[in-house]
């Protein structure tokens, strides 16, 4: 019979695991491809280099798609880890930092999650999980990277990554979500069953 | 469990089974019931969408999940599995190598290390796989790779082989050898043998018993191939699956399509117009030919490029698309997909207007489902429509990539159609194809041979050795490094971020980033590597410069601004390239054998990560397969915007979709109990190591040091 669990499943799936691995492998290819955006909004950035932050929210969406698919403890950490050794394997800007900056984005995006149980996968999670993500990133990065900047910037830079991670992480994942749900790429998740079954008329 | 003798529960029993899966409203399988003893060759035959799969899984013990009623075959009372193979075989790969692959099961299944060794090359010589093991899967032939799923299945401890459509990617000729090693590896090992295939021809003679499925998942036939052949013969015709020619066309035939053997001669004159294309040569420069090729087309050809899997085919298709406008389909549908109804995805070629949209969805029979998903419809409409609409901007020449691989016969009827209009309203198509229906029709063949200094495209005699060592992941040329525990790696990485925070002053910097000399004899494989490691480093470092320069607040005409913003940049990189550096040495494969058995993290998830970490090239193929079809056809083309996050989203749709096979797969070599598993290489730690813990220190104190004794 189809149970849509309401309680968190113990155990995780062969597929459970595997979506976890491959959305952060995913991404971690498409992040390659992504940096000539960075080199797009370079002009500006060079001027006023917090604005880059505005861009930092999409480097969170492994995290919180695979919370919001998967929907198991752990599932926003795993996936992050797994893009940011794929990024430090393959020789990222920022080698060993970038693991570090995975392990800080997805334990933001757990506990976002984690406040209200792994039982609610709507918006409300999403945004906490995606402003703490986010703030878990700032304090590395002006720790590890800015600590010289003057106290503005290092604010403005907080508040262009805020709104980040509001409409690029939580916004676009769970547009993501919703978008893979209606092609039936994820039937074997919640959200998928969640679709099937209001579809089915 | 001793792994030569053949577990003898091969109970395979289903009775009244009915099953949707989730997103369906029919049922895939509907009121199964069948019984098959021990050793016994069974067919299961169907069209595309019969529920082949689905009745496999359910033997297998591998159903999803869906509304499920009746029975399914119990566990194996003697702790084997059902071993079962997945169609496509790329999806089976979860190694770096083919012998680590092919060890998949036996470590599910606890075998100790010492004795894969036996049990891999068993596997490998019953699936007669003779490309060396340490080959990387993706690089192996469509012909190896299929063996060496073959092989990873037979590693399995299990009663039965139950096989999904196990011909489908190949040629015919390789067919017949896999055919024949399938069948004799079930004889050599006496076990019960279901293969699901809609490609009769293939085995009709050799099987004790054919099961022909319907629509719907019902079985509408269950006995013997003579009695079948006897008793209804027109049951096949219906469906499709004949192997003789049928009296009466089993569907009703497009509006649009003509007579097929006639065309030919119906055709205006084309050697009379000025060809369309004419390239010389594409190829041969690389070595990879054995002598330069020709490619001519006039409007109305069809030309086919043709030769043995991993020849060059497809390589050369795609040189073809930059000889001018064209249009291109790939070999999966799937990944052109652009839009969110059909007819978004029709239309979505600059310069194609609505009604042309409509147009072609109505001429591949798909009009009515105008404001379906894409990646909703079946396989066989989704070619239909990636079909219309690569060619409804009418451009005059269509690239095709094995259009007919996989296709059961009613869809391969719909793609040779297809094709055959195109050519009827003037377009040159050229496809890179094996499949002998479609060379038939061709004006043109041109035949890619491979030269003789390739590789991989020539058998080896199989390794000597009886038991061979399963290889090492290794990398060439080998660097000190790669004897390095990776937890050491990471340890050193770990040292330089820590150390790189004692850097208060240029001095400091300076010494901290020097440091990194140290690594580079250790793990630099060429100086170009090197430098590719060291560019984004480097790079990274200048910009923090610049931007500590603009927002430190400080003056900017003091030499102190500009000292920190040195000092800055020295220090990032003192934290980053170390690690980048050794970064060079770490392979998934070890990282996850070190991570599993020195800091004891569980075990499925870190042979989970090394399976999807070797898919890295395999995925970033498929990411620049994904945006050269967008530049084809011309999407997006002035929004990176739009193309990026479009082709993102049919990325992860693509990933998915595969995630859900290979789940299949990696279960059915016994993943899903593997919380205890034993691994193939042990992970060890040599003297290289002590070299490293010496730099950890190095790395976290020097830099310390040097900035206390400056005062």
């Amino acid at each position: 019979m189809t149970t849509t669990p309401t309680a968190p499943e113990r155990g995780w799936r062969t597929i459970d695991i595997l979506v976890t691995v491959l959305i952060g492998v995913a991404f971690g290819v498409a992040f390659m491809g992504y940096s000539l955006f960075y080199t797009a909004i370079g002009p500006v950035t060079a001027l006023f280099r917090p604005a880059e932050g505005i861009l930092t929210g999409i480097w969170c969406l492994p995290a919180i798609l695979a919370l919001l698919i998967v929907r198991k403890p752990g599932a926003a950490l795993g996936a992050e880890m797994i893009a940011a050794i794929l990024e430090a394997l393959l020789g990222s800007h920022f080698g060993i930092g970038a693991v570090i900056s995975g392990a800080a984005q997805g334990l933001g995006m757990e506990i976002g999650f984690a406040v209200f149980g792994y039982r609610r996968f709507g918006w409300a999670p999403a945004a906490l999980g995606a402003c703490l993500s986010v703030f878990f990133e700032w304090i590395y990065e002006i720790i590890a990277y800015f600590p010289e900047w003057d106290v503005f910037f290092k604010g403005m830079y907080l508040v262009f990554f805020l709104i980040s991670g509001l409409v690029l992480t939580a916004g676009l994942g769970l547009l993501l979500t919703r978008l893979l749900a209606s092609t039936g790429a994820i039937n074997r998740f919640a959200p998928g069953r969640e679709h099937a079954e209001r579809t089915a008329v | 469990m001793p792994a030569a003798v053949t577990p003898t529960d091969s109970a395979l029993a289903l009775r009244g089974l009915t099953f949707t899966p989730v997103g369906r409203r029919s049922p895939t399988l509907t009121d199964v019931t069948l019984s098959i003893p021990a050793g016994q060759r069974v067919l299961l035959a169907g069209a595309s969408g019969s529920g082949k799969s689905t009745l496999l899984r359910a033997l297998a013990g591998l159903l999803a999940d869906g509304d499920t009623t009746g029975e399914v075959p119990p566990e194996p009372a003697d702790a084997s599995r059902r071993a079962l193979m997945v169609q496509n075989p790329a999806h089976a790969i979860v190694a770096a190598n083919a012998g680590l692959d092919i060890a998949f099961a036996p470590e599910n299944e606890q075998v100790p290390p010492a004795d894969m060794p036996e049990t891999v090359e068993r596997a490998r010589a019953l699936a007669q796989f003779d490309a060396p093991l340490h080959t990387d899967p993706f690089a192996l032939s469509g012909g190896q790779q299929q063996r060496l799923s073959l092989a990873g299945t037979l590693a399995v401890t299990s009663a039965v082989m139950l096989m999904d459509e196990p011909l489908s990617m190949v040629d015919e000729a390789t067919a017949r050898e896999i055919r024949a090693s399938i069948l004799s590896a079930a004889d050599a090992t006496g076990r019960t043998l279901v293969i699901a295939d809609h490609r009769l021809d293939a085995w009709w003679d050799e099987m004790d018993r054919v099961i022909v499925l319907g629509p719907g998942g019902r079985i509408l036939a269950d006995d013997t191939p003579e009695r079948i052949d006897l008793h209804q013969p027109e049951l096949l015709c219906e469906l499709g699956l004949a192997i003789e020619p049928c009296s009466a066309p089993p569907a009703p035939a497009s509006p649009a399509s003509p007579p097929a053997a006639s065309a030919l001669h119906d055709r205006p004159a084309a050697h009379s117009s000025a060809p369309v294309l004419d390239v010389n040569g594409a190829l041969a420069e690389s070595d990879l030919l054995a002598e330069t090729v020709h490619v001519t087309a006039h409007p109305g050809d069809l030309v086919v490029l043709t030769g043995p899997s991993g020849v060059g085919k497809s390589t050369l298709l795609r040189r073809l698309i930059d000889e001018g406008p064209c249009s291109f389909l790939p070999q999966n549908p799937e990944i052109s997909f652009c839009a969110s109804t059909v007819l978004g995805e029709a239309m979505a070629t600059p310069g194609v207007t609505e009604e042309a949209a409509r147009a072609a969805l109505e001429q591949v029979r798909i009009g009515h489902l105008a404001q379906a998903n894409p990646f909703t419809l079946s396989g066989g409409e989704q070619r239909r429509l990636a079909f219309a609409a690569a060619t409804a901007s009418n451009r005059p020449v269509l690239l095709l990539d094995e259009p007919t691989v996989g296709l059961d016969p009613l869809a391969r009827r719909d793609v040779l159609d297809m094709i055959r209009a195109q050519r009827d309203a003037g377009v040159a198509v050229i496809a890179a194809t094996h499949d002998p229906g479609l060379v038939a029709e061709a004006e043109r063949e041109v035949p890619l041979v491979p030269s003789a200094s390739r590789s991989d495209m020539h058998r080896r005699p199989a390794d000597g050795a009886a038991s061979a060592p399963i290889p090492r992941v290794r990398r060439s040329p080998v660097v000190p490094a790669d004897g390095m525990n990776p937890l050491v790696i990471i340890a050193v990485a770990l040292a330089a971020a820590i150390g790189s925070f004692a850097v208060d002053s240029l001095l400091v910097g300076a010494v901290a980033a020097s440091l990194t000399l140290l690594v580079v004899p250790l793990a630099a494989r060429t100086p170009k590597r090197l430098g590719l490691r060291l560019l984004p480093v480097s790079l990274a470092a200048l910009s923090l410069a610049w931007s500590t320069l603009l927002l430190s607040g400080r003056p900017w005409g003091e030499a102190a601004t500009w000292a920190l913003a040195a000092s800055e940049a020295l220090r990032l990189f003192a934290f980053v390239a170390p690690g980048a550096v050794l970064a060079e040495a770490v392979d998934p494969t070890r990282l996850g054998q070190a991570l599993a058995q020195h800091l004891r993290m569980p075990a499925r998830a870190m042979a989970a990560m090394t399976a999807g970490l070797v898919r890295v090239g395999h995925i970033r193929a498929q990411w620049s397969e994904i945006l050269l079809i967008r530049r084809v056809r011309g999407i997006h083309r002035r929004n990176p915007v739009k193309l990026y996050a479009g082709a993102t989203l049919t990325l992860l749709v693509w990933t998915l979709r595969g995630a859900e096979t290979q789940a299949v797969a990696m279960d059915a070599r016994g993943f899903a109990e593997a919380k205890d598993r034993t691994w193939a290489h042990r992970s060890r730690f040599h003297r290289i190591d002590a070299v490293g813990l010496v730099l950890v220190l190095v790395f976290a104190f020097v830099p310390l040091a040097v900035r206390l004794l400056l005062g």
